[in-house]
């Protein structure tokens, strides 16, 4: 009886989804735009906040906010935080390539 | 298999539309069946189902693959979903109506009793408690794994075994009842 029950449960078809079922759903979840946003030249909003990354933030907050008087409620204070940041990592990850190219003139 | 669900995951999150219409066209028809055979219309289903995967892309950052399989997450927000509608729904729409049940039995041309059987489980499938019903539905209609659904219901796996045990006896005296099968 209970093979009977298992096979036939099994053998139970699947519903078809309605027409446009997956459409629906991309559009209703919003996905596309959140793909275009990401595309666009202001995707440095979509920041993925790692704890580190708030933290030289929240730095680079402090030392902007000392040299050019903005504050947290002014519109750019936030994106220039974070091209201050993008900035500093260039120029940190910059200085051992040149280090390295400096010590292999002087060999020569 | 894990490894997939993390690269999915991870892809449907950075926005990736291709990655989640995959996605929902290789869960639709099950998550769609499953909530329809739990609420017993079509149009409340369609809204459930649709509804999960909207949920899915909106917390997918919330899926952990070293706890469990995508498909696990996926049938534990629809689980959810169903049992709210039906809490909210009240208890007179807690067993769902046949016709709705029966709506895609197979075309005629398969075999009149294969047909038969299926629409006598159907009926009996509809007389079940909601609760009951899930359990049956995800372990032999969905083929879920017993430690799969003692997650999606989080309940520890023993009582997934006793509660299916006493469903299943429960499905078996309607089906007597009925001189089914």
């Amino acid at each position: 009886m209970r093979s009977d029950l298992k096979r036939i449960m099994s053998d139970l078809p699947y519903e078809k989804c309605p027409e446009g079922f997956a459409e629906s759903v991309i559009r209703r979840s919003g996905i596309r735009q959140q793909a275009a946003l990401q595309r666009s030249p202001s995707r440095t909003v979509q920041v993925n906040r790692s704890p580190a990354v708030v933290s030289a933030l929240l730095l680079a907050s402090l030392v902007i906010g000392n040299m050019t008087g903005l504050g947290p409620s002014d519109r750019n204070y936030e994106q220039l935080s974070f091209n201050t940041l993008t900035l500093s990592r260039q120029l940190a990850s910059s200085i051992p390539e040149a280090y390295f190219q400096y010590g292999r003139n002087e060999e020569k | 298999m894990r490894i997939m669900d993390r690269i999915t995951a991870d892809r449907i999150k950075s926005g990736d539309v291709e990655a989640y219409e995959d996605l929902i066209t290789h869960y639709q028809s099950r998550v769609f069946s499953y909530c329809l055979r739990m609420t017993g219309n079509f149009h409340d289903a369609e809204e459930l189902a649709q509804d999960v995967f909207v949920k899915v892309f909106r917390h997918i950052d919330q899926y952990d693959s070293g706890k469990g399989a995508l498909s696990t997450w996926i049938f534990r927000i629809a689980h959810n979903n169903c049992a709210n509608h039906l809490r909210n729904q009240g208890v007179r729409r807690d067993k769902p109506g046949l016709e709705e049940m029966l709506h895609s039995l197979p075309e005629p041309g398969d075999p009149y009793r294969r047909v038969d059987q299926q629409a006598d489980l159907a009926s009996a499938l509809a007389g079940l408690e909601t609760a009951d019903r899930e359990l049956v539905l995800m372990k032999d209609y969905l083929d879920l794994k017993v430690s799969e659904i003692a997650q999606i219901l989080d309940i520890p796996s023993g009582t997934v075994k006793s509660r299916l045990h006493t469903a299943r006896a429960r499905l078996k005296s309607l089906i007597l009842d009925g001189d089914q099968l």
